[in-house]
């Protein structure tokens, strides 16, 4: 029996839905069809009077305790709503850590008394705003970046793969960058900007100067030895400091994404291994149905280099050749921005009538503090 | 030397072992306990719009999705925008409209940012015409909503009448999804679940998305024409309207301001509001207001000492009656506490008057009756007092700050006590305790 019947669908109160992102968090309700709104997951910290990312807090007593505040200026500012009055949906990263998990239950059941919790799994969610149940999902966020294949509305587990390249790998590329191409101004002198003060290229910066100047180039002139890269940028600094950020960091700056590792991986490679790792009767279907989400995707110029990647690894490593002939590429647009996808997946699947049997129950929880784990269909039997 | 800015180092100690600053604390009447903000719930009274002030009920700001109605942001630097009108353009143009009639337009005082740079048409009235961008997926998303809704209802009714077979799910999180066999399952049979729809003819139909293999490339244009950084979106002008995130400054659009809430605070033990604001949020007042500074006499560090490891320093400290009526408060060693430094604490009463908000003004004020020890009372004025605390600092606050731990006893006036119902004047008076912690700082360095 559900514990709140009539009370968290279709009535009047709908769920919250938080997608806590390494750097950014999406926040609204269910049924709606975009978030409230989209914040940085910091808070403020008051002893260093300095920003502080909650994912780069080790100490698990501060975690705890920056975590209450940051949810409850979600709570209260963003969301507007009584905790709880409402059941709880937070989209989750699969393979993410599960000591997170537990903090975030501990605090929304023992501190904001939600009366439900669910935890959903983003890669699988990111197929609701599709309407499809088979696609290969591949999520570029902040940190990381992972591909996990899902059949039939199931994660294929044993095929995920990962790289740890997005947006932080490219402000770090940028900023190494700027220190070996880019000059400094000030008035009349110039100076290079290795001789920038360290604090100056705050990751601020960095991610500004990425997403207002730089683009993911096409293919055919990343191999291009006598390209000539597009023209320089002029971009203030504080005061009367003028950053010249030449045309080569623009356009290659996002390479970082795309580079092959140590072990011939990049972004395009973890979809064809995953491709590989699925049953020979799904590849085709995933191959045709590969789902975008994730901020660094909305970057200029993702999607055609993708593209271009995965038909040049396919054509031409024989480690793919052979698997992987079946079909071509094709990409899915969401009804969303990719940065907002597994949110939309979230909010729909909390707008239905199914949600209170899929979450933990406050009760429940403070009687066990045993999660429902959608990985265990044991969890789901009462 | 009582200062705001080191107001943190006088701590109450609070529910839970929470230490902080009197001020940060609420004192609930009803358990007669500080309650640090983790003990207290908050709940939302109602919304307003910083901007205009309208006020309204949760319910309506439901409605309107938490955004005022009449009040815009700009998309720029979000600061409020403000209307303006302007004289029609040439009315030639068109012939319906009588010459010289005005019209209307919105722009930022800040940034300059108006609704002309994004080419949204001039409003014939000044208000209420202005919309925000709509949200062009919410058709398809609702289609896709109404889908899984039908979905669902069906899967609830299997198992609401125990026929639900554990087969496979139309909707994720399916009762057995995540395990490698069930995966092994469906993909044998990839079609189970189109089959199983069709047998239901209640389910509507939906086109799934679909996805696609062309691509434009990036043209060389775009690669070789020179940036203009101010013509590019940043990132906070893009996620404020997360259905529509710009590139480009030009298309940026206006958004509804975002209303506020007012909100009271409730004693989460006893469930007895600490908080509650008026409904009017042009109202500074309250209607319960149990803020801890106003219920617990209060003890302010007056100047920072000299402290010498083994040597007896005296310390000032500041006591204050906040009640409107007089209080006796002795101070006593607190026997739990951790000490880096010899106290030795004032053994005689220490006597308020009750708070007179126009004793300030009145200089001669006679507060001298009070036979005080001069050896314990530095100064008096109306209610408040300075005292002695004669500390010696001990080896093992070498390097560390020293922090004094006592605890202070006073007669409180209970007017929630039973016999208040009757006669509202009517209280019972109880004797308290706060624990209290003063951070007198680092040694005196020059003095090692
Ligand atoms: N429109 C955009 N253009 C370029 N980069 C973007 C855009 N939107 C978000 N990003 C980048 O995407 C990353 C955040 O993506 P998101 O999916 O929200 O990550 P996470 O969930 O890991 O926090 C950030 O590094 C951000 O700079
Ligand atoms: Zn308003
Ligand atoms: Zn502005
Ligand atoms: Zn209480």
């Amino acid at each position: 029996m559900p514990m709140y019947e009539g009370f968290g669908y279709g009535g009047e109160k709908e769920a919250i839905v938080l997608d806590i992102g390494a750097a950014y968090t999406k926040i609204g309700f269910a049924n709606d069809c975009s978030p409230r709104s989209i914040v940085p997951t910091e808070i403020y910290d008051k002893q260093t009077k300095t920003k502080l990312r909650i994912f780069d807090i080790k100490n698990n007593e501060t975690l705890k305790a920056s975590l209450l505040v940051f949810l409850k200026k979600i709570y209260l500012r963003h969301l507007q709503v009584n905790a709880k009055d409402r059941r709880a949906v937070i989209v989750e990263n699969i393979i993410g850590p599960i000591d997170f998990r537990k903090l975030i239950a501990d605090v929304l059941f023992k501190h904001f008394e939600v009366p439900s919790l669910l935890f959903a799994p983003s890669h699988l969610i990111s197929l609701m705003p599709l309407g499809i149940s088979t696609g290969l999902v591949l999520d570029c966020g902040y940190k990381e970046t992972i591909v996990i294949p899902v059949c039939d509305n199931t994660p294929v587990l044993k095929a995920w793969q990962a790289l740890p390249v997005g947006g932080k790998a490219i402000h770090n590329r940028i900023r190494e960058m700027i220190k070996e191409f880019a000059i400094v101004r000030e008035g009349n002198n110039e100076m290079p900007a290795s001789n920038l003060p360290s604090d100056v290229l705050t990751e601020e910066i960095l991610e500004d100067i990425k997403v207002r100047c730089c683009f993911i180039t096409r293919l055919d002139r990343v191999n291009d030895p006598d390209i000539e890269h597009p023209s320089e940028t002029i971009y203030p600094l504080q005061g009367s400091r003028i950053l010249v950020i030449p045309g080569k960091i623009r356009e290659m700056a996002c390479e970082v994404l795309f580079q092959l590792d140590g072990e011939e991986k990049n972004i395009a490679s973890l979809l064809l291994e995953a491709l590989t790792l699925s049953s020979i009767d799904n590849r085709r279907n995933l191959m045709e149905n590969i789902v975008l989400v994730g901020g660094t995707c909305q970057l200029t110029g993702f999607r055609q280099r993708l593209m271009a990647e995965l038909k040049n690894l396919a054509s031409t490593n024989n480690k793919y050749t052979d698997s992987i002939h079946l079909s071509s590429f094709k990409f899915h647009t969401a009804p969303i921005y990719e940065n907002c996808t597994a949110w939309l997946g979230g909010a729909m699947f909390a707008g239905l009538q199914v949600l209170p049997n899929r979450s933990t129950a406050r009760e429940k929880y403070l009687e066990n503090e045993v999660l429902m784990d959608w990985s265990d269909p044991k969890t789901y039997e009462n | 030397m009582a200062t705001y800015v080191d107001f943190d180092r006088v701590q109450y100690m609070a529910d839970l072992g929470v230490k902080a600053p009197l001020c940060r604390l609420h004192f609930c009447r009803h358990c007669m306990k500080l309650r640090s903000t983790d003990c207290v719930s908050h709940e939302i009274d109602s919304h307003y719009c910083p901007h205009c002030f309208e006020n309204m009920s949760p319910a309506e700001a439901k409605l309107k999705k938490n955004k005022c109605a009449s009040c815009f942001e700009c998309p720029s630097c979000f600061h409020t925008l403000s209307t303006r009108a302007t004289g029609a353009p040439n009315p030639g143009d068109d012939p319906s409209r009588p010459a010289g009639r005005k019209v209307y337009y919105m722009g930022c005082g800040f940034c300059r940012w108006t609704t002309k740079v994004a080419g949204i048409p001039n409003q014939t009235v000044g208000s209420g015409a202005w919309s925000e961008k709509e949200n062009t997926n919410s058709e398809r998303i609702n289609t896709l909503m109404e889908y899984f809704q039908q979905l669902a209802a069906i899967e609830k009714q299997e198992k609401d009448k125990k026929k639900f077979i554990r087969r496979k799910s139309f909707i994720p999180f399916s009762e057995k999804f995540g395990l490698s066999s069930t995966r092994k399952r469906a993909s044998i049979n990839p079609g189970l679940s189109s089959l199983s729809l069709k047998e239901n003819p209640k389910v509507m139909d939906i086109e799934p998305a679909e996805a696609s293999e062309q691509i434009e490339e990036l043209s060389d244009e775009f690669i070789k024409n020179p940036l203009k950084l101010n013509e590019m979106t940043t990132l906070k002008q893009r996620l404020a309207t997360p259905h529509f995130q710009p590139n480009f400054f030009s298309e940026l659009y206006p958004r509804h301001k975002n209303l506020l809430t007012q909100r009271s605070l409730r004693c989460k033990e006893c469930e007895h509001n600490v908080i509650k604001p008026e409904f009017n949020p042009c109202s500074i007042k309250y209607r319960i207001q149990l803020v801890a500074i106003y219920h617990v006499p209060e003890i302010r560090l007056f100047s920072q000492p000299n402290l010498e490891i083994g040597k007896e320093t005296q310390v000032i400290l500041t006591l204050l009656n906040p009640f409107d009526y007089a209080v006796t408060v002795t101070v006593h060693e607190l026997k739990e506490a951790v000490f880096n430094a010899e106290l030795s604490l004032p053994e005689c009463d220490l006597s308020l008057p009750a708070r007179d908000e126009t004793a300030e003004f009145d200089d001669c004020a006679a507060n001298q009756d009070f036979q005080d020890d001069p050896s314990v009372v530095t100064f008096r004025k109306s209610n408040k007092l300075g005292f002695f605390i004669k500390v010696t600092p001990k080896p093992s606050a070498a390097g560390a700050k020293v922090v004094i731990p006592f605890q202070i006893r006073y007669n409180y006036r209970n007017m929630t006590a039973s016999s208040a119902l009757t006669d509202p004047t009517a209280y019972e008076t109880v004797s308290l305790q706060q624990s209290v912690f003063v951070d007198l700082g680092d040694l005196n360095s020059t003095a090692a």
